[in-house]
């Protein structure tokens, strides 16, 4: 088992490789991809900014707690697009039938179809975070390493609900329009304080769209740390990635079987 | 005449994009899903603002969560994939299609976009007021605000869909258009007054945002439910028109060097 492991983590080390080649080999691009899309996370802090500045704070959040969530959320969802963008493309590769090339192979196709592509923009995501945290949220050296490893936890966390919301594709024709919608209200809902939102929507953050997972719960751990916290946030990763394999696994089976009638 | 035709043109093109639109029904679905998250979000915040802050600002909650209501109506309205289809037209070479036509094809795209945004306009506008109306717990606004309001959102979505053309041909230059259309978005959002009315920017900002076109996009239309003023919010559609104005004839010209870059280079 241990040698399997070893095999299928070489190939996964393979995948990133060849895609930080890719973006190698053209430097400059991923380079200003990631400077607009700092620039532009700058401007959509700055509303956070204006409304603090007229507000002050929000049931006991300031700016730097909004801070801390914004470069939480931006690292989170860049380390999880710029690893594993193959995740947006399952619907379509689904529609169009190029997923076959994935499930003719002797490996398991997930690993293969999430690393199929990376998102160069993203690393500008991932910069940002960091940004925030030491320029707004005025983090000490021991929560900045706190918070990075975080956000590798909550991008395993964001990256299996992608997973989840692309393969609606193998049940309901044409869904990636819905899928994407999905996907953008995961990042919207990380985007948001959460500690102020109503029940309803607390639920929803702790189940269909982790999002309380992915940013709530790293920053109450950050704040006032507890190994049962700790427990339940990486207990959840593993729900999340195992949901996630299986929902897949059930689809490309369903996938599989329907093609065969025809 | 060259109106008329153009007016024409653009009408069919608009019966087109609408067609189009009404048979996306889990698009608008995910439209929905996606504005109910946002306003329920963002109302949580709200409802946590003091009250003395509120009331220095000549803002009560439920003008915040009709305000955001309306701005965010006006986004979802329109969708954002339109200078998207606009690029991968360019760079797949379909737009030489449309380059051959004898009608201008920002013309022909506009009417396209416009028709679908009517169809998302009327199928989304009652459970998006119902939901505003759910979340402000039946407080309504006047008539008149309602009327002002709705008045406002035509020209709102036109600037836009303009808006989104000229990004999307944007890529002929910079090879892509999406970091241009990120930073267009975001100072959309910040300086259009997105989440909150401009009541609650710093004076100076308030005042600087008028000399874009973005308030007349997001802030002049959404103002109604939060303004007590009627002047500065009439002067709302002065401010509309005139970015109307030069909008239609920076796509114009933005259309006439598309064809000139494609013509002299190709996409």
């Amino acid at each position: 088992m241990g040698q399997a492991l070893c095999k299928q983590l070489s190939y996964i080390a393979a995948l990133l490789r060849a895609n930080g080649k890719a973006h190698y080999t053209e430097w400059k691009r991923p380079l200003l991809l990631s400077a607009f899309m700092v620039f532009q996370n700058f401007l959509f802090f700055l509303l956070w900014v204006v409304f603090f500045g007229a507000v002050r704070q929000v049931k006991g959040w300031q700016l730097e707690d909004v801070a801390l969530m914004f470069g939480l959320g931006a690292t989170t969802i860049g380390l999880a697009l710029f690893m594993a963008d193959g995740a947006r493309t399952i619907a379509l590769a689904v529609q169009d039938g190029s997923i076959e090339s994935f499930l003719a192979k002797p490996r398991h196709p997930l690993p293969a179809l999430l690393l199929s592509r990376s998102n160069a923009a993203s690393l500008g995501d991932i910069v940002s975070g960091p940004l925030w945290w030491v320029f707004f949220a005025h983090v000490t050296p021991w929560q900045f390493w706190g918070l990075l490893g975080l956000s590798v936890i909550a991008a395993v966390i964001f990256l299996a609900s992608l997973v989840m919301f692309f393969s609606l594709a193998f049940w309901v024709q044409r869904a990636e329009p819905l899928s994407y919608k999905l996907f953008e209200i995961l990042i919207t809902m990380t985007m948001v304080p959460q500690n102020v939102q109503p029940m309803g929507l607390k639920l929803a953050m702790f189940s269909v769209l982790p999002a309380g997972f992915m940013v709530f719960l790293p920053i109450t751990l950050l704040r006032d740390f507890s190994w049962p916290v700790l427990a339940v946030l990486l207990g959840a990763t593993v729900v999340y990635s195992s949901l996630a394999v299986w929902v897949f696994n059930v689809g490309v089976r369903r996938y599989i079987g329907v093609n065969r009638l025809y | 005449m060259r109106a008329r035709h153009g007016l024409g043109v653009f009408g069919a093109a608009a019966r087109l994009g609408f067609k189009q639109a009404c048979a996306e029904r889990l698009s608008l679905l995910g439209n929905f899903l996606m504005y109910a998250v946002i306003l329920l979000a963002y109302a949580g915040v709200f409802r946590w603002i003091p009250a003395d802050v509120l009331a220095a600002h000549h803002v009560t909650v439920e003008g915040l969560i009709a305000y955001l209501g309306v701005t965010e109506f006006v986004l979802f309205c329109a969708a954002t994939a339109h200078y998207k289809e606009m690029q991968s037209d360019i760079l797949s070479d379909q737009i030489h299609l449309e380059l051959l036509r004898p009608c201008p094809a920002w013309v022909v795209r506009l009417g396209d976009w416009s028709g679908q945004y009517a169809v998302r306009f009327f199928v989304l506008f009652v459970p998006c007021a119902a939901l505003i109306f759910f979340l402000t717990e039946g407080v309504v606004p006047s008539v008149g605000a309602v009327v002002g309001m709705l008045a406002g959102l035509p020209l709102a979505g036109l600037i836009l869909l303009g808006s989104y053309f000229m990004v999307g041909v944007s890529c002929l230059w910079l090879k892509q258009a999406e970091p241009a259309f990120w930073v267009w978005q975001k100072a959309l959002f910040l300086l259009g007054g997105l989440l909150w009315p401009l009541a609650l920017y710093p004076d100076l900002l308030a005042r600087l945002v008028w000399l874009t076109p973005f308030p007349s996009v997001l802030a002049a239309p959404a103002g109604w439910m939060v303004g007590a003023d009627v002047l500065p919010l009439v002067a709302g559609y002065l401010h509309q028109g005139f970015w109307t104005l030069v909008l239609l004839v920076l796509v114009a010209k933005t259309n006439g060097a598309m064809l000139r870059r494609i013509q002299n280079e190709g996409a």
